[in-house]
């Protein structure tokens, strides 16, 4: 039979595996024969796994004796930093070529657990350092919409996966807005959960008080679907948090909710005008559906991008370390034991990976220290007060996702600034380690192609809520 | 401003050995960011700021449920491009 992947839903999907329109063999089957026909024009897959169709057989197994998690014989993607047992794993760098995983991540078990279907890992920028995936070592990645252009990044390839059809939704992990921007750049759904919301188990460290791993789904219910099976405490990562138990209070939802607009922020140089009509666009719809738009005024809020770029390589290359050319993958034959790390490591690492290491050696540096890294703490925290305040009175707070639309391949790459202020819109969320999410938000017209444009919305920690609701209104506006 | 000494002193420090040809570009690349990154030094801050790394609070369980030893060693050491005897093989320190 002949399942059209194009529009199916992971909502609607779920149904007619209950309905016996076809099994998990038979989406899983069709599923795989899009993904490898498109993946070479695409590169969305670093490797498409031979054992998915074994993942079929199980799942049709536990949907025919009914009460299956909604999950079971869904065909998904995971970036290629998260750990699946006996599956090699790289960060899409040079220097993990070859590295086969030793266990898996929690919310891969949760997958496998509730009998997802793993279909392959996706390409992404190395370490997901990017916001273009033209980092990866296996090339870069071409949006699926337009293939001159980026999909964005750092979970480029997630992104792209469930756009050409070679996947029903996808996880990737979001440092500083690798899931919401190439959701925005792709025309999906992207959720960036709270910090905290899903364990970082298993998922290889970029910066650590920062990294969440969160879902692209084609619509918001999709989205929600594949954060509730990863969601949740987690013994192995001591920052998640047991149900009812943070210590970030957020007030209840009442039937429409006040929206939050920074206009000063709105108003930065940089930001292509269509992006800006088609958010003063949808936050019309939105007032006209009933919900209160407020203006706000967050003066720290401009400052993130430059905290985020001082703390993210200050972890970074702490965490990187472990990469020695001693235990695992690339290594470089050398006389000293000196010589040995710095040629793993120099020939091992990216152009871009070497830079924010150096980076975050010059700012964590003696001297340097207290000029860079602990005032960079410092104004996080402040930050972070000041979004929480914000809270108070408004339920979300309303930005593009990005400042453009998805950009040509090699416009941005040489010069790593322009690249950085890809982040401008979303970074703030990890930054407080607010939850955030990328909803599709109108379409851009760029050399006759029309192009996606997404609209993020924020919301208090723990309120993924708020953003679900947000999402869905957008989606019965457009 | 960086010098190219600054980029041969990083790199030491971070054990990743730099080529030649790219101290310079290198050198400009981060001069770049840290002009950018350096707004921050404008914000007016309180010291002893707590880190905002997600809810603070103590994480204590019982040391039990401890796998047997040498369970995971083959599968990790597989990783490894040099092992001897079930050990990470490593050059000579001194």
């Amino acid at each position: 039979m002949s399942i059209d992947i194009s529009k199916l839903t992971i909502t609607l999907a779920a149904k007619a595996l209950r309905a016996k329109d076809f099994s998990s063999k038979e989406l899983t089957e069709a599923v795989l024969t899009e993904a490898k026909a498109k993946n070479k024009a695409i590169n969305a897959y670093a490797e498409i796994f031979d054992d998915a169709m074994a993942l079929a057989a199980h799942a049709d197994d536990m949907l025919a004796k009914g009460d299956a998690p909604i999950l079971a014989g869904i065909p998904i993607a995971i970036k290629d930093n998260m750990l699946y047992k006996g599956h090699e794993s790289t960060s899409g760098s040079k220097i993990l070529r070859g590295h086969i995983a030793a266990y898996s991540g929690t919310a891969v078990e949760r997958l496998l657990s509730c009998r997802a279907v793993i279909i392959g890992r996706t390409n992404m920028d190395e370490f997901a350092m990017g916001s273009s995936t033209e980092t990866c070592s296996y090339g870069p990645v071409k949006n699926p919409i337009d293939t001159t252009r980026v999909p964005g990044g750092s979970s480029g390839g997630s992104a792209a996966s469930v756009v050409m059809g070679g996947a029903l939704g996808s996880y990737g992990s979001d440092t500083g807005g690798s899931i919401r921007q190439p959701a925005s750049l792709c025309g999906l759904v992207g959720l960036k959960p709270t910090y905290g919301a899903v364990s970082r188990s298993g998922l290889m460290s970029l910066a650590s008080s920062f990294d969440q791993i969160g879902p692209f789904g084609k619509t918001v219910a999709d989205a929600q679907l594949l954060f509730d099976a990863v969601r949740g405490h987690d013994p192995m990562d001591s920052t998640t948090v047991p149900e009812g138990h943070s210590l970030r209070k957020a007030k209840p939802l009442g039937e429409k909710l006040t929206i939050g607009v920074p206009e000063s922020l709105i108003a930065t140089d940089g930001i292509d005008e269509d992006v800006r009509a088609n958010f003063r666009a949808q936050i019309a719809a939105l007032r006209s559906q009933g919900h209160t738009i407020k203006n706000i005024d967050l003066p720290l809020i401009a400052r993130s991008l430059a905290v985020y770029y001082i703390i993210m390589p200050a972890e970074a290359s702490a965490n990187l370390a472990r990469f020695d050319g001693i235990r695992y993958g690339f290594s470089k034959e050398a006389d000293k034991l000196i010589e040995v790390y710095m040629n793993s490591r120099g020939e091992g690492f990216g152009k871009e990976t070497r830079r924010r290491i150096l980076l975050g050696t010059y700012v964590l540096s003696a001297g340097y220290y207290d000029a860079y890294y602990n005032k960079a703490v410092a104004v996080r925290r402040m930050i972070r007060d000041e979004l929480d305040r914000a809270f108070e009175s408004v339920d979300v707070i309303a930005t593009p996702t990005s400042p453009s639309p998805a950009f040509k391949i090699g416009e941005k790459i040489a010069n790593p600034l322009k690249m950085y202020i890809e982040d401008i819109f979303t970074v703030s969320a990890n930054i407080a380690g607010v939850p955030g999410i990328s909803v599709p938000g109108g379409t851009v017209i760029r050399d006759g192609v029309s192009l996606p444009v997404g609209i993020q919305f924020m919301a208090a920690a723990f309120q993924e809520d708020a953003l679900f609701r947000m999402g869905t209104a957008i989606e019965q506006s457009i | 401003m960086l010098t190219k000494d600054d980029i041969k002193h990083l790199s030491t420090l971070a054990r990743i050995a730099v080529s030649e040809a790219e101290e310079e570009s290198l050198a400009k690349d981060l001069d770049a960011v840290l002009g950018y990154v350096s707004e921050v030094a404008a914000v007016a801050t309180q010291k002893d700021a707590i880190p905002p790394a997600g809810d603070l609070r103590n994480i204590m369980r019982d040391d039990d449920d401890v796998h047997p030893g040498g369970e995971f060693t083959d599968m990790i050491l597989k990783n490894a491009p040099d092992t001897e005897d079930g050990y990470f093989k490593v050059k000579q320190i001194f």
